[in-house]
Formats: C-alpha cells, structure tokens, sequence
C-alpha cells in the first residue's frame, strides 16, 4: 500500500536540519507500477531496505532509521507530574501527507502522539528517549503494514491511515506503557508536516 | 439532582465527538473537537481538586502505588491503584482505574487485568468484573472518595456499554460506547 518515501534532500538530511514547526518534507514522485499484486510487497521491501527498518517488536533500543526521526517530536508538556510514580503527561503532533501516486490525490493523517512523564515499568521518561522510541515506532509500523499489503490501496486513503496508526498505537504502547496515539492533536501541539507516498 | 439517563448521558456526549467523517477530511479541528479540548483547558488550569484527591487516595491506601493518566481526547482523567510491587504474581494482577467525566458528573470504576514480568506490566486486558479480594477494598476506596470528593454518580455497566455512533478517540462509531465517549477510548492503556 503505502511507505514512508524519503526525497534525497530528506535522506541526507534527516538527522541535522530540521527546524522546529516549520519542516515540510517534499514528497517522493515515482510513476504509478501497473497491474501485478506482487509489486507491492516487493515495493515494500525494496524501499524498507533503503531505508534500513528492520522489523522489530518492542521496539527495543534499536537506532532510529527511516524518514521520521526522533527530532520530529517535538513533545509539549500536558500537565506535569503531581509527584514521582506513574503520571504526567506529554503530546506531540503529526500531520503525515500521503500522496497517491501522480494522481494529485492525497490525505492528511494525523497522529497524536502522546505518552506519560513517568510510568511504572520505565520511571521518569527523558523526552530523548520519548522521541526515540515515537519514531522507532513510527517507522516499524509503517513497515509492518505495507509489509503485509497485497494489493493496491483504493482511494481513500483513509484506511491506510488508520492501519497505521492502529499499529502504531500498539508498538507504542508496547514500548513505553501508556502512550497513546491518537487521529487528533492536543491543541497544545504545532504539526510537524511530512509528505508521504502511497505506492500506487 | 436525579441521576442521569442514558438518553441524556446520549445527548451529552454527542457536543464533544463527531457524527459524521467529514473531520477526518480536512486538518481543521472540528467544532466538537474543540468544544472537548475547551473542557480540557479549563479543567487543565485547575488541577487542584484532581490533585488533592489523589493525594488522599494515597494517604488512604498507603501499601499502593497511585498514579494518574489522561489524554485530551479522553472524556475526563483517570486514577490509577497499581498493587504494591512485592504482591504481584506472573499473572493475574489488577489495577484498580477510577475514571471521572469532565462532559458529565458521572464516574465509574473498572480494572486492568494484567501479567508482571520484567518488571513491568504486560498483556493489559480492561474488565469491568468485580476485583479480586486483594484489590476490593482499593476498588471500593476510589469510588467512596470520587462520590464524596466530586458528588459524582456513578454509571452502571449497562448504561457503560450502550453503543454510541460517534468517531471517539480511535474508535469508529461502530465500535464506540458510552463507557470511550465519557472515560476514554483506550481502557487498557495506563502507565
């Protein structure tokens, strides 16, 4: 169905130069593949390759590969912990533009991305390490589902979307207990804007 | 007051959570949407009452480790009664989560079933059954202190589980209930 299409400027890029609310990803454009069922898949893989995401469950200390890096994050303070233990609460916002093939169709996917301060397995969560594990799990998912696609995404877009970010939800929340992502932004958060390519 | 029907707990929810899936088409915030995270600022800039509750849920069950969790897309805040560390098994432990709502004075207690390994909590399963003995005196605790320190009334399970055709949290309105629209759309997830 779909992936996360890094432009080079973005591939070369991604960890030094983005800057804080104001970032938009040019995305990717590539002609759209006729027909075969088998593409995709094949698609999938070739780009994950690329982009060097190797599939893990858990998302367990792994360096942060792919499009979406930690730095995009930009994690606000909800509330603040009342006192040490589980509590707290943090959100950032993504608003991922997916664009399908040459078509000029698109859709914007919105991801609330938020988690606790403290939570009862990890203890204080440094905001570093919130933005690791947001984007370990972010690119994962996207793996994952394009990674069991077998046919073409039909408009809309929507259900990829959501596909996604069910998957995310659990990765996240597998990661560090708590989190939440969600298809609306704490109005605390400013949108970090990606462009992203459908593959059809 | 009498206590609220399900009919209007119905009307309530449907100004905080949309109808239609037309927000899902456009990158503004919808007018429902909205109206939920204006509830949400202004309880936000008052944590005061929450926080002095959970203070004295501490005090009350000093043995427990108490924590809170929210999101504002959730219908109100939730407190958190974990089972002191040195009583947990492999499995079969419960949580105790008391939820109140910020769109309607009403509370409701549930669990989340769960294994402890590696430190931490694992397989989170919510259940809206009775506790086990070790976490009924918690259980009854939080709704105790949320009646006396809110005056709020709690909803039944029936009430709970009544579908609502509404987009909350993740949910689509086919998967929706009263329970996601006032508490929240993830019972599972805590901290």
């Amino acid at each position: 169905m779909a992936l996360l299409f890094p432009t080079k400027e973005v591939a070369a890029d991604a960890s030094a130069s983005f800057k804080p609310n104001r970032y938009t990803v040019a995305a990717a454009s590539h002609s759209r593949p006729s027909g075969a069922t088998a593409i995709p898949k094949m698609l999938a893989q070739l780009v994950a390759a690329l982009l060097g995401i190797t599939p893990q469950t858990g998302c367990v200390h792994q360096p942060v590969k792919g499009l979406i890096q930690p730095v995009h994050f930009e994690f606000v303070t909800i509330t603040p912990q009342r006192k040490r233990g589980p509590g707290g609460w943090r959100a950032s916002c993504i608003h991922a533009r997916i664009n399908h093939g040459n078509s000029g169709e698109f859709y914007i996917c919105q991801f609330g991305v938020e988690m606790p301060i403290e939570n009862e397995e990890n203890g204080a969560i440094s905001n570093k390490y919130a933005q690791e594990k947001a984007a370990e799990c972010a690119n994962n998912a996207a793996y994952a589902v394009l990674a069991k696609i077998t046919e073409p995404t039909p408009p809309p877009l929507y259900t990829l979307c959501s596909d996604i970010r069910d998957e995310y939800r659990e990765r996240l929340n597998d990661a560090i207990k708590g989190s939440r992502v969600l298809p609306t932004c704490d109005p605390k958060t400013k949108p970090v804007v990606f462009g992203v390519d459908a593959p059809f | 007051m009498p206590p609220l029907s399900k009919e209007d707990l119905l009307i309530i929810v449907r100004n905080y959570y949309d109808s239609s899936s037309k927000f899902l088409y456009t990158q503004e915030t919808s007018p429902a949407t909205k109206r939920l995270h204006a509830l949400w600022t202004q309880r936000l800039e008052n944590m005061g009452s929450w926080n002095a509750f959970l203070d004295e849920l501490e005090s009350k069950l000093p043995t427990f480790i108490i924590g809170d969790t929210f999101s504002t897309s959730d219908g109100g805040p939730r407190c958190l009664v974990y089972p002191p560390k040195e009583s947990r098994s492999p499995t079969a432990n419960w949580v105790v989560v008391g939820c109140i709502s910020l769109l309607a004075p009403v509370y409701t207690v549930y669990g989340v079933e769960c294994d402890y390994t590696d430190g931490g909590l694992r397989n989170e399963k919510a259940s809206f059954a009775q506790p086990p003995p070790n976490m009924a005196l918690p259980a009854q605790i939080v709704a105790r202190m949320i009646e006396t320190t809110f005056g709020f009334s709690a909803v039944s399970r029936e009430v709970a589980e009544t579908p609502v055709p509404l987009f909350v949290g993740g949910r689509e309105p086919s998967e929706a209930m009263l329970f996601h629209a006032l508490f929240t759309s993830d019972p599972s997830i805590i901290p």
